[in-house]
């Protein structure tokens, strides 16, 4: 999923906020998918600009589908 | 003399039958099987343990109903007193260090892994085409101002 992400992250840029968190490495990232409910990995989250979550996809995506999603957010 | 010959004799049909007896065994029952989501369903059905080799947080984040947590590196000492005959299947995120696990466990004798091969997003990848994508939750992401995606992710 790296080109991908690294992909909407150049296309975004200072648009969007793009974070990595790698769930075997990073304790704060744990927590986070604790809380979350986040039971796989790659789990993508779309948040809007005030922190509400829009979406919660599993699995890999193409880039077409996650610009859609990056799209409508708010 | 004719009690040696009477113990050569018992040993040498008691070798014959345990020869034998591996020769006949069904080929299909031993060795490693690299499984998908159904195929590895199918081996829990069938009684097979779950073993799950990532580490104490992915696990917790999530893993196969039944599944035991034994990370990789702790595998071969656990290993040790597993029943070399008895069914497993054996799984970590992407394949990648299951991998390693099974060749461990074969190396051990184990004869009957089945082995995830793409690993739990494989699994996963299922629920993906059946619709896993879900609405908003009430919890909140601390932004800076603008949307945010965020990728949770391992490196195997």
């Amino acid at each position: 999923m790296k080109p991908v992400v690294d992909g909407l992250e150049k296309k975004y840029s200072g648009k969007v906020e793009v974070r990595r968190l790698n769930v075997e490495k990073d304790q704060a990232a744990v927590e986070l998918a604790n809380s979350m409910k986040i039971q796989y990995v790659p789990t993508f989250l779309y948040v809007n600009a005030d922190g509400s979550i829009a979406g919660q996809v599993v699995g890999e995506q193409t880039e077409a589908q996650m610009s859609t999603a990056i799209d409508a957010l708010k | 003399m004719k009690t040696k010959s009477v113990v050569w004799i018992v040993i040498g049909v008691i070798v014959a039958a345990v020869l034998g007896w591996n020769l006949m065994k069904p080929a299909g029952g031993s060795g490693v099987r690299n499984v998908d989501t159904a195929g590895a369903q199918k081996a829990i059905a069938a009684g097979a343990r779950v073993i799950d080799v990532r580490t104490d947080g992915e696990y917790q984040m999530g893993h196969i109903p039944g599944a035991e947590l034994v990370p990789v590196d702790q595998l071969a000492t656990a290993a040790q007193s597993w029943d070399r005959e008895a069914s497993y299947v054996v799984y970590c995120a992407t394949g990648s260090r299951s991998a390693s696990a099974v060749q461990q466990m074969q190396q051990m004798g184990f004869k009957n892994i089945a082995h995830l091969v793409a690993g739990i997003q494989s699994w996963n990848g299922g629920d993906l085409q059946t619709g896993s994508e879900s609405g908003g939750t009430s919890q909140k992401i601390e932004t800076a101002g603008k949307p945010v995606l965020v990728e949770f992710f391992t490196d195997t």
